[in-house]
């Protein structure tokens, strides 16, 4: 408390409140089991991700690579993970594939968040028919199949990491938007929002300046839960044959393990490690935006 | 949410075992003899004038009869619904004499009407899979016994005239605007087997036609399952559920090999089949969009030099398979070009770019990819999702790469392919081919005339291709009598073909797949000793498979999926229950 003293400035209040908050979020995290470990794992997922050409070098991916390997050979002091069908280390596969999968689950989430977010927003405070409109778009794609739905936009727009990425986002926003406009229509009829807009501040003003802020712990929760289902659906896509069939996804893995008949030829190292990653992620994200949501939302602390 | 997510990897599991474990049989009666396959692919169209697939061969050729068959040895000439012909003294005419006990499986009498219907109709319509051979005749039914057929040319493809003969009663009813919509769900067989039953994406079920005039198969029941992975189905082989699978992945089919499987026959079969990566040559007479920089033979030939043949048959076949440059034109190898693989292009990196250099495709801008009077050396590759050729997509972008040659990478089925290749609008794709018996077929692929000019009508010409001097020698050997002056004229189109072609043939593969030996015996090869038993040229083999004396059928054999499956859960159970425990005990302490 008392180096918010000095503060003078509003600025310097603002970035003092936001830092004061933020240090309370890790205060609490940190407290919080489940998603205190769930950090670290992701962080440990994060990091591995990151420092992949330390670990394995890039031409480990080529198919050409295993040219002088056997295929699927069971782990050994060279291949920790042993080779994939056509020889390659499945350990250089699972590490770049890390970042595949991450890159997809986050990109995909940053899409459904931004497009989630604009759709609540605005369905929240504008009403109308821009709202009635917005919200049977809303409704379209909550009620639609969403794994056909994904498949034909990959399909159409082809399978590049991004392109998955955005296919993902697009077709997983829908439950994001909902929750934005609920918690934009308790906001909006707040005294501050209601002060804010008889000094005369505009829609826009109102919803960035005022709303926006409210609903951020919200959406920062909600983001968190949806990653794991992009990184889900991707692995689906992958594994279905509908992914990008030249990056090295842990999807791409389980499909090339599954295509190869290594689950009938009991190569374990070739289906295993991929499959616990991916649940490994998910849980983990799963468990820290449920943290982030109990500590942003306390009431759902006790329950 | 939380729930819901666990839900969704505990139902991944579950379904994959599920996969795993493969799915129930089809409908089959108690006390019939059910022959049951397993196949990866499904019918195009079971329509004889539109469909392309092999599958829809394997139909045609168990429920369409022929003028005359061929050995499945050697694919010599056997009587069939012929029994006899002779030829006038110039060779172009040919009388043939018919059996007089034929009959639709619906009935109606099988007359030498029926041929001369299906020769005139074909020509006329120009049915795709029939004018090859019947473009340059004319036949007449003296009598319902008789057929004479008139060659306007010489044509070595005589007398066999390898066409399937459609009943007239039923195709003369279907005007040739209606014909390339026709589901043929008629189910008038003149061949051993007829459909009964067909569920698009699942399975067709076939009976015995009782009006068949040939030799009766021992099985009375044939079903033909669609499976989405060749894994699924070598376990629902595995299990009893089925017995033959066409299709093994070669993992597997090497262990099969191995003998780890007493109960399970591995056949390894070559005929012919082969895959390419096929590239847009933009034939001046032809449409589309190819790249310029693969109008230059030179570029094509680089493509050829680049290649890893042996590695991808290593990697990609398990050795199932081996290297190739040229077409197979034929089901029988002594039409396949005499040149090995490794004394035209083996792979050789550095010659492709001597060649790409001096064809004026040089990286000026130091991005690793060649460039020319400011385009880019980078080709749409398009890519079949499965089938013979998928897995080499990775190795050839690899090789392209290394000499400096950008690929973009699009994945489409067979049907959306299909139609690209109609339009020519591509750089590159791979695909593959399974040749008939007879060379003409195949080697009519690349003849000018094929080549699309109309997305609607398309064309097989699949490389946008075009070279007079190949044009002439197909119509040489169109008409060459003498079959060792023929075998000599396409062996020059292989040469031609080879140098200036555009196609980078990648290797012959053969066709794994598995029997089970503890129910089935005699399994004829087509052609003898190298070739499949199934999915071959007639299909004969159906006919002499016997069941192993004793033996009711095979019940479910352990899968070791579900076992471990079961131990999965089970150790899950434990540590939760043991956990817990812990829990308690620890609570109480407190």
């Amino acid at each position: 408390m008392n180096d918010l003293v000095p503060s003078t400035s509003p600025r310097d209040m603002t970035w003092a409140r936001r830092k004061q908050a933020l240090a309370r979020v890790w205060r609490e995290l940190r407290h919080d089991r489940a998603g205190f470990v769930s950090l670290v794992v992701l962080l440990g997922f994060g990091l591995v991700a990151l420092s992949a050409p330390l670990i394995a070098d890039r031409s480990l991916l080529l198919a050409a690579a295993g040219r002088n390997n056997p295929d699927l050979a069971s782990p050994s002091a060279q291949f920790l993970l042993g080779t994939d069908d056509i020889g390659r280390d499945v350990l250089a596969q699972l590490v770049w594939g890390s970042r595949v999968s991450l890159f997809i689950g986050i990109f995909a989430t940053v899409v459904a968040v931004v497009i989630g977010s604009v759709v609540g927003l605005v369905a929240g405070y504008v009403k109308g028919k821009v709202a009635t409109v917005l919200l049977a778009i809303d409704e379209f794609f909550l009620v639609v199949p969403f794994l056909p739905l994904a498949i034909v936009l990959a399909v159409i727009l082809g399978r590049s990491p991004v392109t998955l990425a955005i296919v993902i986002g697009i077709t997983s926003w829908a439950g994001s938007a909902r929750l934005v406009r609920a918690q934009v229509l308790t906001l909006s009829e707040r005294a501050y929002v209601e002060r804010a807009r008889a000094l005369g501040a505009g829609t826009w003003q109102i919803i960035f300046r005022h709303v926006l802020p409210g609903v951020t712990p919200l959406i920062i929760a909600n983001a968190t839960l949806i990653v794991p289902g992009a990184i889900l659906t991707e692995s689906t896509l992958s594994f279905l044959g509908f992914g990008d069939r030249l990056s090295p996804s842990w999807g791409k893995l389980l499909d090339g393990a599954q295509s190869s008949g290594s689950i009938t030829l009991n190569a374990w190292w070739y289906y295993l490690p991929p499959g616990l990653c991916i649940i490994a992620v998910v849980l983990a994200f799963t468990l820290f935006g449920r943290a982030l949501e109990r500590i942003f939302d306390p009431r759902l602390a006790g329950r | 949410m939380n729930k819901n997510f666990l839900k969704i990897v505990v139902a991944g599991l579950f379904g994959l075992t599920a996969i795993a474990a493969g799915m129930s049989t089809g409908a089959s009666a108690e006390g019939e003899l059910t022959f049951a396959v397993g196949v990866t692919q499904d019918i195009d169209s079971l329509n004889v004038t539109v469909g392309f697939l092999v599958i829809d061969y394997e139909i045609w050729n168990l429920t369409l009869p022929t003028l005359t068959s061929k050995a499945a040895a050697d694919f010599s000439i056997l009587p069939s619904m012929a029994e006899s012909w002779t030829s006038s003294e110039d060779g172009l005419t040919w009388t043939y004499k018919l059996r007089s006990d034929m009959k639709w499986s619906d009935g109606v009498p099988m007359t030498a009407d029926d041929v001369a219907y299906t020769i005139t109709r074909s020509v006329q319509d120009g049915w795709w899979n029939h004018t090859t051979v019947t473009g340059n005749l004319t036949a007449t039914a003296t009598d319902a016994q008789t057929l004479v057929v008139v060659s306007s040319v010489p044509d070595p493809k005589l007398p066999i005239l390898d066409v399937y003969i459609v009943p007239k009663h039923i195709y003369e009813k279907i005007s040739a605007e209606e014909l390339p919509n026709y589901l043929a769900d008629d189910n008038v067989s003149g061949g051993p087997f007829q459909i009964v039953e067909r569920k698009e994406g699942e399975f067709i079920r076939l009976v015995q036609n009782p009006n068949w005039f040939g030799k009766k198969p021992a099985m009375d029941q044939l079903i033909f399952r669609t499976f989405e992975t060749a894994e699924a189905q070598y376990n629902a082989l595995k299990a009893g559920d089925l017995d033959a699978v066409d299709d093994v992945p070669g993992k597997i089919f090497a262990t099969i090999m191995a003998g780890d499987e007493p109960n399970i026959t591995g056949i390894a079969g070559n005929q012919g089949s082969f895959s390419e990566l096929a590239m847009n040559s933009s034939c001046p007479t032809g449409i589309g969009d190819g790249h310029v920089a693969l109008k230059d033979p030179n570029v094509r030939r680089a493509i050829n030099w680049s290649l890893d043949r042996q590695l991808m048959v290593d990697k990609v076949l398990n050795g199932f398979g081996k290297p190739a440059v040229g077409i197979s034109a034929s089901a029988n190898p002594a039409f396949d070009y005499q040149v090995e693989a490794d004394q035209t292009y083996s792979y050789d990196p550095a010659k492709a770019n001597a060649l790409l250099d001096e064809a004026g495709w040089i990286d000026t801008n130091g991005d690793g990819v060649r460039d020319k009077d400011g385009v880019e050396l980078k080709l749409r590759y398009f890519d079949r999702s499965v089938g013979g050729a998928a897995d080499t997509t990775p190795f050839i972008t690899g090789f392209l790469k290394d000499v400096g040659i950008a690929t973009d990478v699009k994945t489409f089925d067979e049907d959306s392919l299909a139609a690209i290749q109609s339009k020519s609008e591509f750089d590159l794709y791979t695909w593959g081919w399974s040749p008939y018996a007879d060379p003409d077929n195949m080697l009519s692929d690349f003849i000018t005339a094929a080549v699309p000019t109309d997305p609607a009508v398309g064309g097989y010409n699949d490389g946008n291709w075009c070279n007079a001097e190949y044009d002439a020698l197909y119509a040489q050997q169109h008409v060459e009598l003498d079959p060792v002056k023929r075998a000599a004229q396409i062996q020059e189109m292989h040469k031609i073909f080879v140098n200036d072609g555009p196609y980078a043939v990648l290797y012959k593969y053969d066709n794994l797949q598995a029997f089970r030996s503890d129910r089935w015996q005699n399994f004829e090869r087509q052609p003898a000793e190298v070739g499949p038993i199934m999915f071959t040229q007639t299909s004969s083999a159906y006919l002499n498979l016997e069941p192993v004396s004793g033996d009711s059928g095979g019940g479910g054999g352990t899968n070791t999926i579900v076992v471990i499956g079961i131990a999965l859960v089970a150790a899950g159970v434990v540590f939760t229950l043991v956990r817990s425990r812990r829990k308690k005990s620890a609570d109480d302490r407190a």
